[in-house]
């Protein structure tokens, strides 16, 4: 992995290093509102039934997380000559995420976006630089860094964190790899690779998420033989938008539809527009949870717990849980564990 | 005189040069022991200059820790980033091991000066080295080496996995010396003893004089015996830098950030299923519904005490046992609640808890990584005569206590637990 943190400010001021987020769609929207941008927001999707998702459309990119694994050969030819796509080397392994969505980003041309401030700052700064400079950019790029960060859970504890090696640090290494169409052709833009690899064209009337799917099942047969755990998310246009859009062309614009069909698609993108916005204020609210120190929250429930005669209960069916965790484990991990097992 | 028959240490008080009463957490590798006993740390310098620092249990009187200490070897300091507590750190500059320590002084007006002079002591022991370099070593060393306890020579030779004292002194003074960070345990001692003659109690170093032979042997002994016999150097000026040969530090160097400091500590303090802790209970488990919570809000005075400690929520008119509830069931707060599960196990609550108003007996079962115990203090503790709300469980006690139980009530009072039962009405 290019773990190399050359400008990066050192990992030893935490101040200057990136913080682990989580992936989902939540984060990666209020990321996006975050760095300033509007009109985008992500959907996490399940399938590549293209049926199934048009109601999303345009689908501007999509963001496919995935452990990593060591030799994993570009599916097509890597270009080096295109100064008009934004790639930029993955410098920080915590700043996939954002890597992955500013790489689409940074290369959408659509009207329902802009970027906004930051982003267009950067984009603009950045230009000239080739991809190993570009990455160092970003990850010494503070608004951007400060905004990732802020998705990070709390401390909890503070702790002298000893110098002890991890031993789980190439177990759980998720990775991301973002798909768009640029210029009528399919992009893959994967930060470890040495620039964006290009996998097709894109046939003039073909919707380009048909021609991505199979790459995409490809990747996803190759790592389900191993259960690797993966998922999908759609970089799609603000969605309350949009329905607030056809709204207001349906309630002002001559129909074809009949007075009655009319107001009942008018109620249905009402109900949408309801659903988004519950699914904004579901979003703020994780985040806030994300970033709450629970500690004392804890420990009052605890207490509380305790003093109601519940918490033993309470810990006796943990403990009957965790041993059946780890009888389950023994079974399945039983040769190992000849080796590790203590008396 | 250097060799106590009775062991290192065994000091009287009045030879002490410094002295806190502390208790003791130790980590080796990524294991943490802890210990929840009265100690008192102390160091103490014997006849031949050499300093210990020294570990003792104050109900058994038994030293359990002796340690001969170079300068420049360890390092001891406050755990900054506790800041909920007064946990000092015993660092082995040459190895990854540690040793913590917390403080049991009633008072911490002191805490920093007790610091400082460990410090001092550690690496500017007061001059009782009326033997520099030069011949009259001899006797000493002899005298020395044959009386030390087989563990004392260990520390001083490096084994035990234990970097430090004359091994890495010595590694510095033959450089073809393979890295004293090879020889690992016991045995190995005696790889790591090179060139006995130029032991010396390493003072400042004086003018080097060159080696003679190395010889290695597996038998510390007889090479201490025939160290004896040389003609003794003083130590050659390069042991100044002694600790600087060898080492390549295991630790890797992250190169990632954790969100959470604790985490990182968490993923690395994590033994292998089956290996280390016997089982890591998680509460979250167990709690991952709301129905025990129902009881509790049921209480509206509960209510109030709970909802203190959550965000206040977007919607002004939110419902707070909704609210309560909400965050219960969320994934970020059982993801909270199984940190802190694994946390207290790991036995590195304690100068945590402590900051709560919690019994005595439940901040120490969090020093000690006892969860059972904890979740047992936490259900004795209940206000006397307060009303119960459920119906008896097989495990209740709540009949007992009428005052929390507390462990130790002189020179251990947490003002907190005083608090605690004045709070209980």
């Amino acid at each position: 992995m290019a773990e190399a943190n050359t400008g990066a400010g050192s990992m030893e001021e935490p101040e200057s290093s990136w913080c682990l987020i989580e992936s989902d769609p939540g984060v990666f929207t209020e990321l996006i509102r975050g760095f300033g941008c509007t009109g985008a927001q992500v959907e996490e999707i399940w399938t590549l039934e293209v049926d199934a998702f048009r109601h999303l459309e345009p689908i501007h990119g999509l963001i496919f997380l995935f452990k990593w694994v060591q030799d994993d050969k570009p599916a097509g030819r890597v270009v080096h000559d295109r100064s008009d796509i934004f790639f930029a080397r993955q410098m920080i392994q915590n700043a996939c995420a954002t890597q992955a969505l500013l790489s689409l980003l940074l290369n959408i041309r659509h009207p329902d976006i802009d970027l906004g401030h930051t982003l267009n700052s950067f984009k603009h700064f950045c230009q000239e630089l080739d991809p190993v400079s570009r990455g160092i950019c970003l990850s010494n790029e503070e608004k951007i860094r400060t905004v990732h960060n802020s998705f990070a859970r709390p401390e909890l504890f503070e702790l002298d964190t000893p110098d002890a090696p991890s031993e789980d640090d190439d177990d759980d290494v998720y990775h991301f790899v973002s798909y768009m169409p640029i210029k009528g052709r399919l992009f893959e833009l994967d930060g470890m690779h040495e620039g964006p690899i290009e996998l097709a064209d894109i046939g003039q009337d073909q919707n380009w998420l048909q021609v991505v799917r199979p790459f995409i099942e490809a990747r996803m047969q190759r790592y389900s033989v191993g259960e690797i755990h993966f998922n999908l998310m759609a970089l799609v246009s603000d969605r309350q938008r949009y329905y607030e859009r056809q709204i207001q062309l349906l309630v002002h614009q001559p129909s074809p539809l009949s007075h009655t069909e009319r107001q009942a698609e008018i109620a249905k993108l009402r109900t949408f527009v309801t659903l988004e916005q519950e699914k904004k204020r579901r979003y703020r609210q994780e985040n806030q949870r994300r970033r709450h120190n629970y500690l004392p929250f804890i420990v009052e429930v605890l207490k509380q717990l305790g003093e109601t005669g519940q918490l033993m209960p309470i810990y006796e069916k943990a403990k009957k849980q965790a041993k059946e965790q780890a009888n389950q484990e023994q079974a399945c991990n039983s040769p190992k564990n000849e080796a590790n097992q203590e008396p | 005189m250097f060799g106590r028959q009775s062991g290192l240490g065994s000091s009287s008080n009045s030879s002490n040069l410094v002295e806190f009463r502390a208790g003791r957490m130790n980590m080796v590798g990524k294991m943490v022991h802890p210990d929840s006993r009265k100690g008192l740390v102390y160091m103490t310098q014997s006849d031949d200059g050499l300093m210990h620092f020294c570990w003792k249990d104050r109900t058994s009187g038994k030293v359990e820790d002796d340690l001969i200490v170079f300068p420049d070897d360890f390092e001891y300091k406050r755990v900054d980033q506790c800041k909920t507590g007064r946990v000092y750190v015993l660092k082995f500059k040459s190895s990854t091991r540690r040793m913590f320590f917390w403080m049991q002084e009633p008072k911490l007006d002191k805490d920093d000066e007790h610091c400082r002079r460990i410090n001092e002591l550690l690496n500017n022991p007061p001059s009782a080295h009326q033997r520099g370099g030069g011949g009259s070593n001899d006797g000493d060393l002899q005298y020395m080496l044959n009386n030390m306890s087989q563990q004392q020579l260990m520390q001083l030779f490096g084994g035990v996995g234990q970097m430090g004292g004359l091994s890495s002194l010595l590694g510095q003074m033959n450089s073809r010396t393979p890295s004293s960070r090879n020889t690992s345990s016991g045995g190995g001692a005696g790889s790591a003893l090179q060139t006995p003659e130029n032991v010396s109690v390493p003072r400042t170093p004086t003018a080097p004089s060159k080696s003679g032979s190395s010889r290695s042997s597996s038998n510390v002994n007889s090479q201490a015996g025939e160290a004896a016999g040389s003609a003794g150097s003083s130590v050659d000026a390069d042991a100044s830098g002694k600790n600087s040969t060898t080492s390549t530090t295991t630790a890797s160097e992250s190169t990632r950030a954790y969100a959470n400091p604790f985490q990182a500590y968490l993923s690395n303090l994590s033994p292998e299923h089956g290996a280390g802790r016997s089982l890591n209970i998680d509460l979250s488990t167990a709690l991952s519904g709301a129905e025990a919570i129902n009881q509790l809000i049921a209480d509206p005075d509960r209510v109030k005490s709970l909802i203190v400690h959550l965000p206040e929520s977007e919607d002004a008119d939110a419902d707070r046992k909704q609210q309560i509830k909400d965050h219960i069931t969320s994934p970020q707060f059982q993801q909270a609640l199984a940190q802190f599960s694994n946390a207290l196990q790991s036995a590195q609550l304690g100068p945590v808890v402590k900051q709560f108003e919690l019994s005595n007996e439940a901040v120490a079962a969090a020093f000690s990584g006892n969860l059972e115990d904890f979740v047992r203090a936490l259900e004795k503790s209940l206000p006397a005569g307060a009303t119960m709300g459920s119906e008896p469980s097989g495990n209740e006690k709540k009949g007992d206590a009428e005052t929390p139980t507390v462990v130790a009530r002189d020179e251990n009072t947490d003002p907190a637990a005083e608090k605690q039962e004045e709070k209980q009405k």
